[in-house]
């Protein structure tokens, strides 16, 4: 095993899928619906398919630039100085991201689980938690990912096998009856939702089989779609569409309503909570990792630890900044396009072209 | 300070023999022997109790003493007239002496400048036994015992190959402890075996009393809560080890044997999974791996179910558990620690307890004091329950100091729980995850196969695939040989 | 360093939400009546928005939570005695709630109810049921499988009732509901579907109960029919067989026709139900199916039934029989409450959209005038042991 090529392409996929697929399940179904009433799950496709176009993109930039990391790359096109201020723009986003959806996150703790801890203290403990994982570095981040993948997606898959006796799947229909603009309007909502994807941009140069790489995350893609579409489906399925658009987070109410008579544990709500820590979990240690990684080279600390340790209280007072869940979701879909745009958008096309520039031998074929 | 020998061995035969008896004055134990051989006056110097004093008598003495007018030079004496197998010829008197102190002889003659190392180690040692804390179904009974060469032997049997290699060394500046370094020269990992050479040359200690010394000057991270090697008391398990292209070190004075590197699996595995056929070992692996789980976690979930997160039980278990706890002085936190400490206080006094009281007195404490507790109301039935569960699932594991690192984790869980609840045993859980996945073991992440997965590694995690499967060796260990079966 | 900040945890911290188990009491009925001041809607059109309100003393609800009596619930002896009550009145549920935390010496936990009791009276002021309607559905630590229940009459006077067949009332109804499966006259509604109902267009229906004060019994009378969040009607435990039936969600029931004189006994084993809905020209055609299989089980030992045609023509009786009863109950629906519970709504919405644009406008007047035909169509597989 190369020392500096570790990740295998199931630490890829895993990575990719686990950092995409957070808290942003709960709240899914309903934005969705609230625009397009059942048809979701084309909505879902659409957006998978642009997230797919984009990824690739980023990937054939990398691979244009000789698969060398992203702060490598920016800063030898752009010098030190600039390519530190460029490398720290790319990085603000995520971090808003992670920020703010620890936030969300910890509002569904505070509503379901523990409605009187106060929000300071669980926001505090687990930015600790994320400090710890940071500081093993990527390859820490990425170990931790092969392993919850599983424990993540296998518990969901069985908690949507008992919701089935209590669905009703016409209650999709009727279908494609929304006027055209809505449609239109939703997709950067669904497109929104899998962001994260970003952190192919410290992936990619690790992984040790790079032909891989197109293969890697068309399955991811696939995967995090059809999670996607089966959760928005089984929601509206079970709670019909009109309760689902009401509901802040139909996801959860989805299984609140699963009753297994005569099991050990009757109501699954707390239990089916505790997996979902996890979601979070891997969604905001990629994310600090991600951020973390590029701050240390853009600023000259040489060691992750640093960053991480110099992020934290910033991860702290963003979070703690909304003043409700209103004005919560609101910052987040503002923050959201930024993603995308400087991610996913400007930063590959130009890689795209100056690493084409550079070598014109380079374009090899498509996987 | 510094032991201090004369290296130099005169040809005056005299001279060494003053300077031995005067470092040995006060030990009675120390023998002295001058006789003539032939023309030629030797002596012999052995320790009573650690040399066999019959080979001596009949091997040496008696050949030397009565034929020893056959050989014409001195030098001629040792191949033509010693009837003993194993001897060896030392310039250094410090060597000869820690020889001596091994439990060999020493034989002098006047007129040259060297000794002679007749080995006759034999000291009373226990004979192979059953193996005390790792017992199986199917599999040998045989356990290892205190000296090393019949514990290098034990594993020999096992492995006729010409290419397992059995290096010596000796650490530990008073008690010298030999300590055997196997491996499989072919299949081992060099990277390992360079790591655990360069480790233990760096020892400078002054006595090597257990391998469990070892184990904590050789180990990468001392606050980690597992080990980061494997002890094992079974030749069999040694074997198995060096075939993966582990490194087994073999500790003179103690029946534990090291294996390094281990991955967290390796310490939940028994023999028993391989000696039987797989649908019965996959089923047990899978209970092992549950009962675990429970183990850590099941008083943690007690408390965070009753005190936090009510709605999640049916209701009449509630009304159940709630009437139970009605007059119970303690809140849950409390009443699970008190359950906890007893519990570890029982459980050490039944080790140190000799074996005939120890089951007595365990089955004793526990329902006597159960009872008790449970009646005189100082905590509820549903709290035996649970610790008498928690016990249960602790002692599947196979290996004792994984037990004590259960314990710490479990009462890490139950503080957690009773801070923020099922929020708190997530984090913690989270928390000790990463902790594991962090920690190596000479280089091979803990984690592994976990981690790092190959689908062809994933047939020994959770079940065991029939033995046709088993055609490659364990991936993340790196072996250079990589085929086991074809 | 990891030390320290496990430290800190444990001694900086509190355990902010932990309740010891006995200190909670268990709420299992939640019941609702109306207050005096129910009818005092002037006084709430008086506030301004900025004017502080909490003074008032303005109760327009009675609010009594009930919970078991568990101190002397044991293993040996499994049973709740009794119930307890906190009794409160109020302005809101809310208020209610934390009325009654005040007034008792444990935390109310409502995570556990397994009946919500709303009196008929209370179902006649909507903008309270509105109200009630919002804070169960914004609370997520409340019961979403609860059973919603009407009561014909004061909350309070079920409560002081005695039961004979179990010790507490919540026990009770909760029985009686989960009976629902082999007693068709009983539809348990529970708290996600009422609220589901509601919160489409404010119409549902729930089970009501009523005393009979001549025989001193607590009975179900069928169910209530509720719209634009009001009552408005019962139906009586037969006419919520047939509903069931014509809703396909009977799952066992009988039967008895008259043929010769002699009553002839039928239990439904199963029963599918199809809807169809056709438009002609903005009037509207309902037609349900329904499919139905059972066995006869009573007739007169000195007959037999065990001749083809003797079955086929019990079976033809029944269907005819079945299919008026379901046209006439259908059809009182209909004309006399106007509220959709056979499910034509979801049909015309999800499988004909375009005819729901033109309906939608008035969906009201179209089911009424539309024409509702219903067609049952039994087939008798068992007979019993005997020809």
């Amino acid at each position: 095993m190369d020392k500096d090529n570790y990740i295998t392409s199931y630490g890829f996929i895993a990575t990719i899928i686990v950092t995409v697929v957070g808290i942003g399940i709960f709240s899914y179904p309903r934005e969705l619906a609230a625009m397009v009433e059942g048809d979701v799950w084309l909505e879902t496709i659409i957006a998978a398919f642009i997230n797919l176009i984009l990824l690739k993109l980023v990937v054939a930039a990398i691979r244009a630039n000789g698969f060398r990391t992203i702060t490598d790359i920016i800063k030898t096109k752009f010098g030190s100085i600039i390519g530190a201020v460029i490398l720290i723009i790319m990085c603000l986003p995520t971090f808003f991201a992670v920020s703010l959806g620890m936030r969300a996150f910890i509002e569904v703790v505070k509503m379901y689980l523990l409605s009187k801890t106060p929000t300071e203290f669980l926001i505090a403990i687990t930015i600790i938690a994320g400090v710890y994982i940071v500081r093993g570095d990527v390859k820490t981040n990425i170990k931790f990912n092969e392993i919850t993948l599983w424990i993540m997606f296998v518990p969901a898959f069985i908690v949507v096998l008992f919701t089935l006796n209590h669905t009703d799947y016409t209650n999709i229909l009727p279908a494609f009856r929304q006027d055209i603009r809505s449609y239109l309007y939703a997709l950067p909502t669904a497109a929104f939702a899998f962001t994260g994807v970003e952190i192919v941009y410290i992936v990619l140069p690790k992984l040790s089989n790079k032909k891989d790489a197109f293969k890697g995350i068309r399955y991811s893609i696939i995967f995090i779609a059809i999670f996607y579409i089966i959760i928005s489906i089984t929601s509206i399925a079970v709670l019909t569409t009109s309760e689902t658009k009401k509901l802040l987070w139909p996801a959860i109410d989805l299984i609140r309503s699963i009753e297994i008579p005569g099991a050990f544990v009757e109501r699954w709500d707390g239990v089916v909570m505790c997996l979902w820590v996890i979601f979070f979990f891997t969604t905001f240690s990629n994310g600090f990792t991600y951020s973390a990684y590029i701050l240390s080279d853009a600023l000259p600390l040489r060691d992750i630890r640093f960053s991480a340790l110099i992020l934290a209280p910033f991860i702290y007072l963003v979070a703690m900044y909304p003043n409700n869940i209103t004005e919560l979701y609101s910052v987040i879909h503002l923050i959201a396009p930024f993603n995308y745009v400087i991610n996913l958008l400007i930063i590959p096309l130009f890689l795209l072209m100056l690493g084409k520039s550079k070598n014109n031998n380079t374009r090899g074929e498509e996987a | 300070m510094k032991e201090v020998l004369r290296k130099t061995i005169y040809a005056d035969l005299e001279d060494n023999y003053e300077y031995l008896k005067d470092l040995f004055k006060n030990d009675t134990d120390v023998i002295f022997r001058r006789f003539y051989v032939g023309p030629w006056e030797a002596a012999i110097i052995y320790i009573e109790g650690l040399a066999d004093k019959n080979l001596l008598n009949d091997f040496v003495m008696e050949t030397l003493m009565i034929f020893g007018d056959r050989p014409h030079k001195i030098e001629e004496i040792k191949d033509t007239l010693l009837t003993v197998t194993d001897i060896s010829e030392k310039n250094e008197l410090d060597e000869a002496i820690n020889a001596l102190l091994s439990g060999d002889t020493i034989l002098m003659f006047d007129g040259i400048e060297v000794a002679y190392i007749i080995a006759t180690r034999a000291w009373p040692a226990r004979g192979v036994s059953e193996p005390t804390s790792e017992s199986v179904l199917r599999g040998p009974k045989e356990a290892l015992v205190e000296t090393m060469r019949f514990n290098t032997a034990l594993v020999r049997r096992r492995l006729r190959d010409s290419r397992l290699k059995v290096e010596s060394t000796k650490v530990g500046v008073r008690s010298k402890t030999d300590i055997a370094i196997m491996y499989i020269e072919d299949i081992v990992n060099q990277d390992v075996l360079t790591q655990v050479r360069e480790k233990l040359d760096k020892i400078q200690i002054d006595a090597i009393l257990d391998s469990g010394y070892i184990e904590q000057l050789l180990e990468g991270s001392r606050w980690s809560i597992f080990p980061q090697v494997q002890s094992t008391e079974r030749p069999d398990v040694v074997a198995a080890a060096l075939l993966e292209g582990r490194v087994a070190l073999i500790v003179d004075n103690t029946p534990f044997c090291v294996l390094v590197p281990t991955t967290l699996a390796a310490l939940f595995q028994s023999p028993d999974d391989y000696n039987q056929r797989w649908l019965y070992a996959s089923t047990i692996r899978l209970v092992r791996f549950i009962a675990i789980l429970l183990s850590i976690i099941l008083p943690a979930i007690y408390v965070s179910v009753t005190s936090f997160h009510t709605a999640i039980l049916p209701t009449r278990l509630l009304y159940a558990i709630a009437a139970s706890r009605e007059g119970v002085p303690f809140p849950a936190f409390i009443e699970t620690l008190i359950m906890e400490v007893s519990m570890a206080l029982l459980v050490e006094a039944v080790l140190r307890l000799p074996s005939g009281l120890g089951s007595t007195i365990g089955i004793v404490g526990g329902l006597i004091i159960g009872q008790a507790a449970v009646t005189a109301g100082i905590v509820s039935p549903a709290m035996i329950i649970i610790v008498s569960l928690t016990s249960l699932t602790t002692f599947i594991t196979p290996s004792y100091e994984v037990i004590s690192s259960q314990r710490i984790i479990r009462l890490a869980l139950i503080v957690a729980a009773s801070i923020i609840g099922f929020y708190g045993i997530m984090l913690m859980l989270i928390v000790f995850l990463i902790h594991l996945i962090k920690l190596e073991s000479f280089g091979v992440p803990y984690m592994a196969p976990a981690v790092n997965t190959r689908s062809s590694d994933l047939k020994d995690l959770f079940i065991r695939a029939p033995l046709q499967f088993f055609k490659k060796r364990p991936a993340y260990i790196n072996p250079q040989d990589k085929i086991r079966q074809k | 360093m990891a030390l320290v900040l496990v430290f800190m945890c444990i001694f900086l911290t509190g355990c902010w939400d932990k309740v010891e188990i006995d200190r909670n009491a268990f709420v299992s009925v939640i019941g609702v009546d109306v207050g005096k001041d129910i009818r005092n809607k002037k006084a709430l059109e008086d506030v301004k928005p900025g004017e502080p309100f909490g003074e008032r003393d303005l109760k327009r609800l009675n609010v009594t939570f009930a919970f078991p009596d568990i101190s002397k619930y044991t293993s040996q002896n499994p049973e709740i005695s009794s119930d307890k009550f906190v009794k409160t009145p109020a302005y809101s549920m809310e208020d209610a709630l934390s009325n009654a935390v005040s007034k008792s010496s444990r935390t109310l936990n409502l995570g556990h109810s397994e009946l919500l009791l709303l009196s008929d009276e209370l179902l006649q002021y909507p903008e309270q049921i509105k109200e009630i309607a919002d804070f169960l559905s914004r609370s997520p630590l409340v019961n979403r499988t609860m059973y919603v229940v009407m009561t014909e009459g004061n909350v309070e006077e079920f409560f002081n009732f005695n039961i004979e067949m179990e010790k507490t009332l919540g026990t009770y109804l909760t029985g009686l509901m989960e009976s629902s499966k082999r007693n068709a006259s009983i539809l348990p509604v529970n708290l996600n579907e009422f609220l589901i109902l509601l919160g489409d267009n404010g119409n549902a229906i729930i089970p009501a109960i009523k005393i009979d004060k001549d025989k001193n019994e607590m009975l179900i009378d069928g169910i209530a029919i509720i719209k634009g969040y009001k009552h408005v009607g019962i139906l009586s435990p037969q006419d919520t067989t047939v509903v069931e039936m014509l809703r396909g969600k009977l799952i066992s029931g009988k039967k008895v026709i008259y043929k010769d004189k002699v009553p002839i006994d039928f239990e439904i084993d199963n029963l599918e139900r199809k809807i169809k809905v056709t438009e002609d020209n903005g009037k509207l055609l309902f037609k349900i199916n329904i499919d139905i299989e059972g066995r006869i089980k009573e007739y007169k030992v000195d007959r037999e039934l065990f001749y083809d045609d003797t079955i086929e023509e019990i079976e033809k009786y029944f269907s005819n029989s079945l299919s008026e009863e379901g046209q006439k109950i259908a059809r009182r629906v209909q004309r006399e409450y106007g509220v959709d519970i056979f499910g034509f709504r979801e049909q015309i919405t999800k499988f004909m959209p375009s005819t729901w644009e033109k309906v939608k406008g008035d969906w009201e007047k179209a089911f009424k005038d539309a024409e509702i035909d219903v067609n049952v169509d039994v087939k008798a597989r068992r007979i019993g042991t005997r020809k």
